[in-house]
């Protein structure tokens, strides 16, 4: 269970929704407990449905609210979680190093995140399970490649010794934040339609109602 | 009777280290059901070798449910998330609790000497006694009767071995497998890697799969398998898992599309809008969606993260009422909720709702629940509303679509298998095949009435 952080009460400048993908049994669970509590459970279960987590992180001088939602990773699970994609910024599609065939079914899963969620979404394809570099079944260039024929950032990642978690977390919130910045020099600052600092708002361009998306069907 | 080997699992939850108990348990009974249970009753934790096999001796302690308790100086229960906390909460039993169940367990001895007679005459009473809560020696002989396990095993009694040769879907097996180790992990049972627990785990989901091709393995589905296991051997937890989904009326929670979840989802909003309708506008004004943080309450039925003790009283009267009962649960646990809800700020109402099941007090949820007036011309009303709606239509159309390519790859697998069978002359393998197929056939109908659509399944495929 991904229980919240203690730092749900603080201010924040902005609220970026990131969803977690990727087959059952990469970590994804792991790799949300690790950053948002620097916790491994070795004794973890599987997700049901959805879980999430926040964490408040700071960037450039602006706090970010991180709300990640972790998914259950089974095929026939994406027709509930694909609603948790709407009005998300960022994707962290994750496989196992040591287990080829989450590594095949990463194109499955770009495909389903370009369906589901917003265009403009940030996709980063993590590599988990690094501390099994003798069981390695995916290597490192043949990931880089893929991440790069996809337009993905990419990063191999340990949720057991923590090694990469940190950085995967900061480097995609940075890559939004960053993008953030940008629409709003482009925009002048006030133009909020986009983003909407110290609000309840997300900041792809379908306004605040898509936040809502995924409970405004409430029957999912 | 055929479940004499439940010694297993009947020790761990009453081993010599919990609780002052456990040992009055024991004593001879009337009928072959009640002697199997006194039989386990009377053995201890080291000698727990029928069923589930033998284990490795343990110094952990463990709480009256078989969960490891938590250590401040275990290096395994560290710090984990509060979920964890709720099953590893060492459940101490007073002389007084202890006392009262004996006196329970006698009264139920008597009723199971006596229960085909009982059960005509006295319905209210097994009603009223199940939703008191089962004696937790004897819900290992109880949950097959009051299901209806115990009817299918004896109905069928080489099917279970013979669902074992089928191969599964190697994708449905890809899952089992990887959630072995992810089901309840600190139960004393399952915690070993390919240890008894999981191995036997893996044969009740894998001959489900092979059983009910149409559903073949949903996640979530080993939660309720592993409790099962944790109080009976494993072709009765086998043919009670199918009792409880196909008679009961949660089958069409796992199928492809969830099509069932999502009515009961829709059936939830409707029952809080009338019997809580402060939350049901809280949940509306905030955004909460029911998956945000029920998903796993129905489909593991509170199993993944609600206290033990809580978990087998729902499952007590989800045996003997089925998806009502579990609806009225789900009801009453959110009525129980419904000031701290109310009191947290909307941004931190999720985590309150999954942080908050380990304060449930069992006895208070299941009176409250069975007190909330849900009737089934209500339920089947609000089905229908969400069956007719747009996303119940597409849920449909899309479980439909999905079913039948499920159903047709388990002919591909199951011709191949005839073929194979016929090169190699193996006649009693083929024949075996055709008599599983035959008993699939028999089975259809079984299922919930109204839900024609997922209703004639299990019958066709024999992979």
């Amino acid at each position: 269970m991904a229980a919240a952080s203690s730092s749900v009460d603080d201010a924040y400048d902005y609220l970026f929704k990131l969803v977690l993908i990727g087959d059952s049994g990469v970590g994804k669970t792991n790799l949300l407990s690790q950053f948002a509590r620097s916790e491994f459970n070795l004794a973890s279960k599987a997700t049901i449905g959805v879980e999430f987590a926040w964490k408040n992180v700071t960037i450039e001088g602006d706090v970010i609210k991180a709300q990640i939602w972790d998914t259950a990773g089974q095929e026939r699970y994406r027709a509930i979680t694909n609603a948790y994609y709407r009005g998300a910024v960022g994707a962290l599609l994750v496989y196992d190093i040591a287990k080829r065939v989450t590594f095949d079914h990463v194109e499955a899963w770009l495909k389903e995140v370009r369906e589901h969620a917003d265009s403009k979404i940030v996709v980063m394809l993590v590599g988990n399970k690094s501390d099994l570099s003798q069981l390695r079944q995916v290597s490192t260039d043949e990931a880089q490649e893929l991440a790069k024929r996809e337009g993905l950032a990419f990063i191999e990642t340990s949720a057991l010794t923590k090694s990469g978690v940190d950085t995967t977390f900061s480097r995609i919130l940075e890559e939004i934040h960053r993008i953030v910045k940008e629409q709003e020099l482009d925009r002048g600052d006030d133009d909020a339609a986009a983003v909407v600092a110290d609000g309840e708002a997300v900041v792809v361009d379908d306004d605040k109602a898509d936040a809502k998306a995924p409970s405004g069907g409430c029957c999912k | 009777m055929a479940w004499t080997a439940s010694g297993a699992a009947a020790a761990v939850r009453h081993a010599p280290h919990t609780s002052s108990a456990g040992g009055g348990y024991g004593g001879g009974g009337p009928g072959s059901a009640v002697s199997a249970a006194s039989g386990a009753s009377g053995s201890d934790a080291a000698s727990g070798a029928g069923g589930a096999g033998v284990r490795r001796p343990t110094s952990r302690a463990v709480n009256r449910f078989g969960f490891f308790t938590a250590d401040d100086n275990d290096e395994d229960a560290r710090s984990g998330p509060s979920d964890e906390a709720a099953a590893a909460a060492p459940t101490p039993v007073t002389r007084a609790e202890a006392r009262r169940e004996n006196a329970r367990t006698e009264k139920w001895r008597v009723m199971l000497a006596n229960w085909g007679v009982f059960t005509r005459r006295h319905p209210a009473t097994v009603k009223r006694r199940v939703r008191k809560g089962i004696p937790d020696s004897l819900r290992g002989i109880v949950w097959p009767v009051l299901a209806g396990g115990d009817e299918l095993a004896r109905r069928h009694p080489s099917m279970y071995r013979r669902l074992l040769m089928a191969a599964p879907r190697e994708d449905d097996f890809a899952v089992i497998r990887n959630d072995l180790f992810r089901t309840f992990p600190r139960h004393e049972q399952f915690k070993e890697e390919g240890g008894p627990g999981q191995l036997a785990l893996m044969r009740v989901l894998r001959a489900y799969a092979a059983y009910d091709t149409e559903v073949g393995y949903c996640q979530g589905m080993a939660f309720v398998a592993a409790l099962l296991i944790t109080y009976m051997p494993e072709e009765i937890a086998f043919w009670t898992l199918v009792a409880v989904l196909r008679r009961r009326g949660l089958r069409g929670h796992y199928l492809p599309q969830f099509p069932l979840y999502l009515e009961h989802v829709a059936v939830l909003m409707g029952l809080l809008a009338k019997h809580e309708p402060a939350i049901y506008r809280l949940f509306e004004a905030e955004s909460i969606g029911f998956t945000m943080f029920g998903m796993q309450w129905l489909l593991t039925l509170f199993a993944h993260s609600f206290p033990f003790e809580f978990v087998v009283r729902v499952v007590d009267v989800v045996c003997l009422e089925g998806h009502k009962a579990l609806l009225r649960v789900v009801v009453a646990v959110l009525r129980l909720l419904r000031q701290r809800l109310l009191d947290t700020p909307g941004h931190a109402l999720l985590k309150a709702l999954r942080t908050l099941p380990a304060k449930l007090n069992a006895d208070e949820v299941m009176s409250k629940a069975m007190a909330i007036s849900v009737t089934s011309e209500e339920v089947m009303k609000l089905r229908s509303a969400f069956r007719t709606s747009t996303e119940g239509r597409v849920a449909r159309r899309e479980c439909g679509r999905k079913v039948a390519a499920r159903k047709a790859a388990a002919a591909a697998r199951g011709r191949i298998a005839a073929e194979q069978a016929a090169e190699a002359g193996d006649e009693a393998t083929a024949a075996a095949w055709r008599e599983t197929a035959t008993a699939f056939d028999r089975d259809a109908g079984l299922d919930d009435p109204e839900a024609v659509f997922w209703a004639d399944s299990a019958t066709s495929c024999l992979g």
